[in-house]
């Protein structure tokens, strides 16, 4: 009768996996993406409108509107300043202002803080800016954030028209 | 009953498999962050400062960021749109694309973001803004850095 011989070896073996050097390599790794890491300033936007592209586009005009419902539009033609905001012209329906002074947008904020605002914030005024194009995108989001800080939100970006001659 | 004359000593060893595990969440978190960073911004783009530009809604996930230098340069992945014309075939593309992908109202819902250098001047804007529209794209936005008052 065969005994039963009992393998050499067939011990069970316990193995041990080294999660030391693991370890030390994940830190590696960690070193590496916390020093490459680099925390961006928080950014934001602003919304914006483009008035119609041409006249062949143009959307039908609205039907008449309740004088009660009607948005205003106003609009505000910047002049030529080397790439900085020059002076700057209020357009609104029924008046032409001229908003000069050392600081342009201290002017444009006091006019339009002074400027009574509908109860209804569907009926808060539209704002056109008509810029200069040798103007600097930081000197539009300058006067966007005026605009904005003043209560109205529905800023929209032109180009001066031709044939206006921009105030310098 | 003796055990004999030398004590036991036992080795404590410290459980290191839950630390190499938090270790390894951190590294992926910052491999993630990482890569989500790079593809929208561009560190050669120096951002204005606005007092009131707003943060992104985290529900909005139809974006398309435009990066433009201050030689009114686009810089769109691994392109770069040098001419009108280049840009406004590049948005064009990128449209169909997007329709392709998702759908035409998708396409038009697809929120662009300008992210333009503080010195790049108002007409390459507006030309992008205007390509921007005659592609089809009708949600614009201006980006900025949110800041707590000027510094120039």
């Amino acid at each position: 009768m065969m005994g039963r011989k009992k393998k050499k070896g067939s011990d069970n073996v316990d193995t041990i996996l080294p999660i030391a050097p693991m370890l030390d390599m994940s830190f590696q790794l960690m070193s590496f993406f916390i020093l490459t890491f680099k925390p961006t300033p928080s950014e934001g936007q602003m919304s914006m409108f483009l008035p119609k592209i041409d006249e062949a586009s143009a959307a039908p005009s609205q039907p008449d509107q309740l004088p009660e419902d009607k948005v205003e539009a106003f609009t505000i033609r910047v002049g030529r300043s080397e790439g900085n905001i020059g002076q700057i012209t209020f357009i609104r329906e029924t008046e032409t202002e001229v908003l000069g002074g050392d600081d342009p947008l201290k002017a444009l904020a006091a006019k339009l803080a002074s400027i009574p605002k509908p109860a209804k914030a569907s009926l808060i005024p539209k704002l056109t800016i008509e810029a200069p194009d040798d103007m600097k995108y930081s000197s539009l989001i300058r006067l966007m954030d005026t605009c904005r800080k003043s209560g109205y939100d529905n800023v929209g970006i032109a180009k001066s028209k031709p044939g206006v001659v921009s105030p310098k | 009953m003796s055990h004999g004359g030398s004590s036991e000593e036992k080795i404590e060893e410290p459980n290191l498999t839950p630390l190499l595990d938090l270790v390894l969440q951190l590294v992926m978190f910052f491999m993630i962050c990482a890569n989500f960073v790079m593809e929208q911004i561009d560190d050669s783009i120096k951002l204005p400062e606005a007092l009131a530009a707003r943060s992104l809604e985290a529900k909005q996930n139809n974006i398309l960021f435009l990066n433009m230098n201050s030689k009114g340069h686009i810089l769109f992945g691994v392109d770069i749109w040098t001419t009108p014309n280049a840009i406004e075939s590049g948005l064009k593309a990128e449209y169909a694309l997007r329709t392709r992908a998702s759908g035409a109202k998708q396409a038009e819902e697809t929120l662009v973001i300008v992210r333009a250098d503080k010195d790049s001047n108002f007409e390459q804007l507006y030309r992008v803004l205007r390509g921007c529209k005659l592609s089809g794209f009708n949600r614009l936005q201006l980006r900025a850095i949110i800041s707590n008052g000027y510094t120039g």
